[in-house]
């Protein structure tokens, strides 16, 4: 009887002890959405002669994040201590002071036509360094590219998905007049830096689409006066015209993610479906066959799946079917005409764009149709495009009136950071490839 | 036989049905030709006198009317609208959609609007011989400082129930509210010549020059508000007399009853006994103190870079605090993540760490009487509301 009441009495106590030690437990849902602040002092030269390259990498990495939205740089002007040495500990106190929450400091070294890059990430307020140090060795032509790959890593130390940097974008150049306009291929880097042209001004081309490893490009070109597929070889800048189901016209083709199959569009005695070719066997299959327009198929990231767009309804609206074929749903159901749906590389979303009382929009909605988001408005928007990591969406955008001409903008899916593409001349029609190896 | 009696008599009857036929068409032709019984009025109809004009008088007639000219392009009807649309939409449920999103208005990227073409402002006339001030000037005083917290030192206008354009003190009692003032007759001075006689004192009715509404802040309201103060102190439980109860215990059992009756008596207490102020107490933390502990952080909570998965991912986070109401960095641990992978869950967790240093360099404003109540801290960060932003 002793012994149990006894047991009893511990047990309460051990009880009342647990309960005057629990943690207080509590939620937070607010928070706050700002750029992070981070500083990027200039990257050291550990050789002589090596400045300048030191320099412009460590500029290249801050405008690479900087042109996320996600992140705002303090000026040089604000540190307090100059990261004098890249092995050299961080006053982190100094960092601190001045709010810098991020710290990216890095080191280059030229020795002839060879270039080396090397940098650490550092979490300023907790005094911890994100991930180990990492080094890139390359050549000084290729600078920034190293220097994007550099802002790559910093981004997904930081933001945990991948970036988007180190990858380019091809896309139709445009110049003269509105009604007599040239248009040649072109690639470029994501931001718009090395433009190299594929093609010349003598046929019209239309729709460039990368290859899932960005080594090939589809386009429709009207060389023959017709509509028709080409694949175009990146590296040598060889194409050939795809053989396709007969018809009078083909268009709007774009890779499966696997790269050996094409979905387009094929339009014969006034029916335009969707039809697959592979490109290993060369066998061509019909995906629908409705007595209305079918077009601008996109695969889903796993192939399992087409999404495209179809006026079956009596108005312009996007639909998914199985990549085999069969019967489609419809997934839009918004005022307004929908088309050039496009699956993003996260699987997620579906970018779109939208034409409702006068105006353009690009817009998103996730694969059902629901959550239904427009994140332009303009006179005319067109032509969107995913980024390597399902982030930031690319599309075209022309200006009204007769002399009005095309560029190319890119903004955040969350609607923020709107940006126009700095390019030489006009632009359209673009086309994100994937991040470069 | 038969048959020729029959055939007689069938001759009979067509001669008399002949004569019968004829007398009756006869009758038929008369009746139609006299028109007997067929008399009926004429149907109603209306006549209007026509005159005939020549070409001259009809040419006077419609002057001014101007005709088509001859050669002159009609006029094309409107084509009639053709719905091209293909035949009726196919049976497509479509799913429960939320009202269309409004548009995320992107900045102004568009054709910037011309700028008109504006003309210089005329020149100013500059001196270096700086103006005279005059001498009579006002002079300001600046107040002296005023030693009642939170009294305004500003005049404030007295609240009246009408609006006039200077303010009319409020009339003395007992004096009638008028539109003009008047002074009642002194019965002993001398009454003046033709004036108006009046009865009574009047008074305008009180006024202010401006509207002072109730919800204004009194002037004299303090700033800030105190806080709660701690809930006293619950009396003690009486004390045992555990010498009384030995002495008068009757068995063993009873005694090891009472003394651990005793025990959970001091126990309960010991657990539900209110913090003294200065004794790091417990208790419940109060919903103010809570909110404001969730405030100073969430400021610090910046998701602003963070990736989608991580904004898919809910951490909690525990961490130990210091009595000056300060984290220990070195404490800081990932409890637990849903939502996301290791590695959303491991940015997610370090956005977190971050939150709550970033925002700790003068201690969270957590009521230091109740330490033990928040010396260790398990704090949840759903960014669910965050995604939608």
């Amino acid at each position: 009887m002793i012994v149990r009441l006894l047991t009893i009495l511990a047990v309460l106590m051990l009880g009342t002890q647990a309960i005057a030690q629990a943690p207080l437990r509590l939620e937070l849902s607010e928070g706050v959405i700002e750029p992070l602040p981070f500083a990027v002092p200039t990257f050291q030269a550990e050789v002589a002669g090596s400045e300048q390259m030191a320099a412009d990498i460590s500029r290249l990495v801050a405008e690479d994040l900087i042109g996320t939205g996600l992140f705002r740089q303090i000026p040089a002007s604000a540190f307090i201590s100059q990261h004098a040495s890249f092995t050299q500990a961080v006053a982190f106190a100094d960092w601190r002071a001045i709010n810098a929450q991020a710290l990216v400091t890095g080191a280059a070294t030229v020795n002839g036509a060879q270039i080396i890059v090397k940098f650490r990430v550092y979490d300023v307020f907790t005094g911890t360094e994100l991930g180990d140090g990492l080094q890139f060795v390359g050549t000084t032509d290729s600078w920034r590219r190293m220097a994007h790959k550099v802002a790559d890593a910093v981004y997904s130390r930081i933001t945990g998905e991948s970036g988007y940097f180190d990858s380019r974008v091809v896309y139709v150049s445009e110049t003269g007049p509105k009604d007599n306009r040239a248009k040649r291929l072109a690639i470029m880097d994501f931001d718009g830096a090395n433009v190299q042209f594929l093609t010349d001004s003598s046929a019209i081309v239309l729709a460039p689409r990368f290859s899932p490893t960005g080594d090939r490009v589809l386009y429709t070109s009207y060389e023959s006066g017709f509509p028709r597929i080409n694949v175009l070889d990146v590296a040598n800048v060889g194409r050939q015209q795809l053989t396709t189901q007969p018809g009078e016209m083909a268009f709007s083709p774009r890779f499966a993610r696997d790269g050996r199959q094409v979905i387009y569009s094929l339009a014969d005695g006034g029916n335009t479906d969707i039809w697959r070719t592979d490109l290993t066997t060369g066998q061509h299959s019909r995906l629908t066959s409705a007595p209305s327009i079918e077009t601008a198929p996109s695969f889903s990231p796993d192939g399992t799946q087409i999404v495209f767009e179809s006026d079956r309804s009596g108005n312009q609206q996007i639909y998914i079917m199985p990549a085999s074929g069969g019967e489609p749903r419809r997934i839009s159901f918004g005022e307004g005409r929908y088309g050039s749906p496009v699956w993003s590389p996260r699987g997620d979303l579906i970018a779109f764009t939208k034409q409702n009382a006068g105006r353009f929009h690009i817009g998103v909605m996730r694969t059902d149709g629901s959550e239904e988001r427009l994140l332009t408005a303009s006179f005319l928007d067109e032509g969107p495009t995913w980024s390597p990591n399902g982030r930031v969406i690319m599309f075209s955008r022309e200006t009204q009136g007769a002399d009005g001409a095309s560029s190319i903008y890119s903004v955040d899916i969350t609607g923020r950071n709107l940006r126009r593409l700095a390019t030489n001349s006009g632009a359209s029609d673009p086309s994100w490839g994937p991040l470069q190896p | 036989m038969a048959l020729r009696l029959t055939g007689q008599t069938g001759s009979n009857h067509m001669s008399v049905g002949t004569t019968i036929s004829g007398v009756g068409h006869a009758a038929l032709v008369g009746w139609l030709i006299l028109g007997w019984g067929l008399q009926s009025d004429p149907l109603p109809f209306e006549v209007t006198e026509v005159s005939i004009v020549s070409g001259a008088q009809f040419a006077a007639l419609t002057q001014g009317v101007q005709p088509d000219q001859p050669g002159a392009t009609p006029v094309t009807p409107d084509a009639p609208v053709i719905d091209e649309t293909p035949p009726a939409p196919l049976a497509d449920t479509p799913p429960e959609v939320a009202t269309p999103p409004q548009p995320v208005i992107p900045p102004a990227q568009e054709d910037a609007p011309v700028a008109p073409v504006l003309a210089p402002p005329p020149q100013a006339e500059v001196s270096d011989v700086p103006p005279e001030i005059p001498l009579d000037q006002a002079t300001i005083v600046t107040p002296p400082p005023s030693t009642e917290l939170g009294t305004s030192l500003n005049p404030k206008p007295r609240p009246a129930p009408r609006i006039a354009p200077q303010a009319i003190a409020p009339p003395v009692e007992d004096v009638a509210v008028a539109e003009v003032d008047q002074t009642a007759p002194n019965p002993d001075a001398e009454p003046a010549q033709d004036v108006t006689e009046v009865d009574k004192t009047t008074a305008q009715e009180e006024a202010a020059p401006e509207i002072v509404t109730e919800a204004e802040t009194p002037a004299a309201a303090p700033e800030r508000s105190l806080r709660p103060k701690t809930r006293p102190n619950r009396p003690a439980a009486p004390a045992v007399d555990t010498q009384t109860q030995t002495a008068t215990a009757p068995a063993v059992d009873d005694a090891t009853s009472a003394a651990v009756a005793a025990a959970l008596a001091a126990a309960t207490q010991a657990a539900t006994q209110a913090p003294q102020p200065g004794n790091q107490g417990g208790g419940e933390l109060s919903t103010d103190a809570k909110n404001g502990f969730l405030r100073q952080i969430g400021g610090c909570w910046n998701v602003g870079n963070a990736g989608t998965d991580v904004l898919n991912t809910v951490v909690t986070v525990g961490f130990s605090m210091t009595e000056d109401g300060k984290p220990d960095s070195n404490s800081l641990r990932l409890v637990s993540f849903t939502g996301g992978t290791q590695a959303s869950a491991d940015i997610a967790y370090q956005i977190a760490r971050r939150a709550v240093i970033r925002c700790t360099r003068d201690g969270y404003d957590l009521p230091r009487d109740q330490f033990e109540t928040w010396q260790n801290i398990e704090l949840t960060f759903n960014p669910e509301r965050m995604r939608t932003r």
